[in-house]
């Protein structure tokens, strides 16, 4: 039997239900609501926004008697987007090339000693190409200028944005009357959503059947970009109504409309998003947001609606439509006066060419990630917006990049099984400053965009004779302040030699498989000869060598085995680099350094990066060397550094490795080092050795950046004497034999003097040794 | 400095001309380093000592790091000791005394090379001093007068012709 409830009851039955969903109904929206808010607040009280780090070269520094030729100052201004004018009034960004100087109206920039103000800069250059002084914009003598650092690259996490942070109080009212003008013209009226606009909204698309016009406040724009994203749905419509209430119940209209002109899209830059006035007013003008003119701030209030349909590089025309409009409502609305609405609407844009996502020097950039990282770890690193502030030189990296793509030309074009090879060739370079350890410019690779692992700092390769002056450095050098065992002179055996060892017996030969008797030290490091270079390792032991090899900075593991002095042990590019810079820098080991600085997005030094070195050989040991790799260029492997028309003093040295795996070239003058290797990662031969393959890579570098005269030469110490000797027998030349200056530390020159019989008895001395 | 031989006092400010400003006197040396940058043919040197010198004026505004910044400036360009001794100065200041010693051990090799007159080897060689004397208060007075300047980061450090 079924019961029936009576007419009363059901009314009740229906109250009850519909009075428990109500409540749940308000239980589930007071949770969603809370749900939202503390979604908007979550992220409103947080970091609001993932500033990538940015990567800045070295400012440039400018001083009379510098050659404006080898500098790259005009293409360093271009890059950096000043803007040529023709007086010789320049403005912040701007640039006049007058007959007799360049007028440069730098911006202010933070370098090295703390922010530079800008200010004009005039730099007079004379008939012979060179700096002939500089001068401010009161027209006094500036003894040394600089040149804002450029920007290298940005460090991004997952998000590629760029943005640079400013504060509402930054940005020009012009720009902020054009952008609520166009976008939400009673933004600072209305509680978070606008009715009035929103009905106008409806009636039009309803009219039109599609949507033809948008109703959303800034608010809401600012929600929905920074919440919820593009999707266009009733739900999605709904939340975003809600958010920008609950943003608005909690937030002053300043402090949404800062974050709405740090957020907005603005444009593309390659794979990069241009995001915000700020990144905008660089981006397009290549100005601070401060800087920017009336018709520059209608022009970006504009590119709201469509950043790349309205893009000023891509639809010039379309811009300057979109542009006059936005001046056209500011007038309307009477914001701008009649005056200056005209004078905006004969502005000429003016944005030169579209900026590219350059990256000149991706492999350094990598190098400089993986030691950040370690420091701040990724996300710090991709999301606090830091300015790294570093060592390298732009315009030497270009070089760099140049000598490289040269010398792989000229290789492939030389040799055809080079072109076309499974894997394909490779080369590196490096350049550094000896003293300070600062690298100037690196390439690890023919293309960074096929292969990122780089063969200036990851790759491991045996050095091969690249290795030989550390082993001469060993032999010249005294050990605790003693007496050295070698002098240039020393007389070492080029015979067949035999060392048995655990792996059979070992059998040096020298690349023309020739011997050559009795040579010097000096005779052999010159011409790069294998088997005296073992004796003499034979001679000091591995341990000195391996200990000497540490001093120089390069860290092993070395194998003691009889080849160590032949260059076995693996070494980096960068290594080798280092290693060199102790010679050049007269004994002094620097730290490596590529950045200075890591300032915060408020400009505090959140990392210092000093100039650290120290002295681990005299100077004049190490000069003893030098003078021995000055002798390799003169009259050595490295010659063809002169036949290339390198005339000034340098120091380099040869390397190449068994089956011409491997091509080394090193060369330095007392303030730049650059070292170069070439090869393929698989180990195939090159079939050339370092002189043919890695030198000119080298030569063609250091032509550029200094020119052929060279700049400056190495001074001998005084506790060098400089002895004229018999090149054969090492003694002191006189009594008919010839002589050739060679050089020693005090009291170590040779005392007899050579004589016929002088020679015989030397020959003697060495059969007995036989 | 204006010169005359008018006078004997003039006389006298005439030698001192001659002879340049006093690098021993902590006044100065920035002036004494542009005397030296003024003296050098080498257009690298002489920018690198007139870097020298504002890294001094630095100093003297009790701004040790630009100090710092400046002479690494000044020792990039060239290696001469004058760069290395306002360098060690500088990493003085900042209670660096390691690396202040490693720069100072640089400018008295050049200045022994015979790159200088010997009242900058003495000037050095009051650094040294400095840089030896046990870590004492009456140490830390040499480096920082006054105990620093509150809010004006690290004083310079002061050499007397005591």
């Amino acid at each position: 039997m079924r019961a029936s409830l009576s007419p009363v009851h059901q009314g009740r039955w229906i109250g009850l239900g519909g009075v428990a969903l109500a409540i749940l109904l308000v239980v589930a929206a007071a949770r969603t609501l809370g749900d939202l808010e503390a979604r908007v607040e979550g992220r409103f009280a947080g970091r609001l926004f993932a500033l990538p780090s940015r990567v800045y070269s070295a400012p440039m520094l400018l001083y009379p008697g510098m050659d404006v030729r080898r500098l790259g100052l005009t293409e360093r201004l271009t890059r950096l987007r000043y803007r040529t004018v023709s007086g010789p009034a320049v403005r912040v960004g701007e640039v006049a090339l007058l007959a007799d100087r360049i007028r440069i109206g730098r911006r202010p920039f933070r370098s090295a000693h703390g922010q530079q103000g800008g200010g004009v800069l005039d730099v007079e250059i004379g008939r012979d190409g060179r700096i002939r002084a500089l001068r401010d914009g009161a027209g006094s003598d500036v003894p040394v200028g600089e040149i804002e650092p450029e920007l290298l690259g940005e460090l991004h996490g997952v998000d590629r944005a760029d943005r640079r942070l400013v504060l509402l109080e930054q940005v020009p009212t012009e720009l902020v009357d054009a952008i609520v003008s166009v976008e939400d013209q009673r933004f600072f009226d209305h509680p978070c959503i606008d009715l009035r606009r929103m009905v106008g909204a409806l009636v039009a698309n309803v009219q039109a059947l599609r949507v033809v016009q948008g109703a959303s406040t800034l608010t809401q724009q600012l929600v929905k970009n920074f919440y919820l994203g593009p999707e266009r749905t009733l739900g999605r419509k709904l939340r975003e109504v809600v958010m920008a209430c609950l943003l608005e119940r909690r937030h002053s209209k300043e402090e949404i409309l800062e974050t709405y002109l740090n957020e907005v899209y603005l444009g593309q830059r390659g794979s990069v998003a241009v995001h915000g006035v700020g990144e905008a007013a660089f981006h397009y003008f290549a100005k601070r947001v401060e800087d920017l003119t009336l018709s520059e701030a209608a022009l970006i209030a504009g590119l709201i609606k469509g950043p790349n349909l309205y893009s000023p590089f891509r639809h010039p025309t379309s811009a300057r439509a979109r542009r006059d409009l936005v001046l056209g409502i500011l007038r309307a609305r009477e914001l701008i006066e009649e005056e200056r609405f005209l004078a905006a609407l004969e502005e000429p844009m003016v944005v030169g060419e579209q900026p590219r996502e350059e990256r000149p020097a991706p492999y350094f950039v990598d190098h400089l990630r993986t030691d950040l990282v370690q420091v701040y770890g990724e996300e710090i690193l991709h999301a606090e917006g830091f300015s790294i502030h570093t060592t390298l030189d732009p315009h030497l990296q270009r070089l760099a990049r140049r000598a490289i793509q040269r010398g792989i030309e000229r290789l492939e074009g030389r040799a055809t099984d080079f072109v076309g090879p499974k894997v394909p060739l490779q080369a590196a370079l490096v350049a550094l400053n000896p003293r300070t350890g600062e690298i100037m410019a690196l390439v690890g690779g023919r293309d960074y965009a096929t292969s990122q692992f780089s063969r200036a700092t990851m790759a491991r390769r045996q050095p091969g004779s690249i290795f030989k002056p550390v082993v001469a450095l060993a032999a010249l050098a005294g050990r605790g302040g003693g007496v050295p065992s070698h002098t240039a002179v020393s007389s070492l055996l080029d015979a067949p030699l035999e060392v048995d060892g655990p792996q059979g017996t070992w059998r040096p030969v020298n690349y023309d498989g020739e011997f050559r008797g009795p040579v010097t030290l000096r005779a052999a490091i010159e011409r790069s000869l294998n088997v005296p270079v073992a004796r003499l390792g034979l001679e000091l032991g591995p341990e000195r060598i391996i200990e000497t090899a540490r001093k120089m900075g390069l860290p092993g593991p070395f194998e003691p085995v009889a080849s160590l002095a032949l260059g076995v042990s693996e070494v980096t590019l960068l290594g080798i680099a280092r290693a060199y810079a102790v010679l050049a820098a007269g004994g002094v080991r620097p730290v490596l350094r590529s950045y200075r600085e890591v300032l915060d997005v408020q400009g505090n030094v959140v990392k210092r990066t000093p100039l650290r070195f120290e002295r681990v050989f005299s100077r004049e040991e190490t000069y003893l060397v030098t003078s021995l790799l000055e002798g390799v260029i003169e009259r050595g492997t490295g010659r063809g550094l002169r036949a290339r028309g390198f005339l000034g003093p340098v120091a380099g040295k040869t390397g190449t490795t068994s089956g011409f795996r491997d091509a080394w070239f090193v060369a330095y003058i007392p303030d730049l080092l650059v070292a170069a290797w070439v090869g393929f990662d698989d180990g195939q031969s090159l079939e050339v050795p370092g002189s043919v393959a890695a030198l000119p890579l080298v030569a063609d570098f250091l032509l550029d950046a200094v020119g052929p005269e060279g700049r400056g030469g190495f001074a001998r110490p005084p506790g060098v004497t400089r002895v004229s000797v018999d090149p054969h027998t090492g003694l002191l030349a006189g009594g008919g034999c010839p002589g050739t200056p060679e050089v020693f530390l005090a009291g170590t020159a040779p005392t007899l003097s050579c004589s016929p019989g002088a020679v015989e008895r030397l020959i003697g001395w060495m059969r007995k040794r036989l | 400095m204006a010169c005359s031989r008018r006078t004997p006092l003039l006389a006298l400010l005439l030698v001192a001309c001659l002879i340049g400003p006093d690098p021993g006197s902590a006044s100065a040396l920035p002036e004494a380093l542009r005397t030296e940058a003024e003296r050098s043919l080498d257009t690298r040197r002489s920018a690198s000592l007139h870097l020298a010198a504002r890294a001094e004026e630095a100093r003297r505004r009790y701004e040790a790091r630009a100090a710092q910044g400046f002479a690494e400036q000044a020792v990039r360009l060239d290696g001469n000791p004058y760069a290395y001794l306002v360098l060690a100065l500088a990493l003085a200041d900042l209670q660096d005394r390691e690396g202040s010693r490693r720069a100072l051990r640089e400018a008295e090799e050049g200045f022994s090379a015979g790159e200088a007159s010997a009242r900058w080897s003495a000037r050095a060689a009051r650094l040294r001093g400095s840089l030896e004397a046990p870590d004492s208060e009456g140490s830390r007075e040499t480096y920082l007068p006054g105990g620093g300047v509150p809010g004006r980061g690290v004083g310079p450090v002061i050499e007397t012709d005591r």
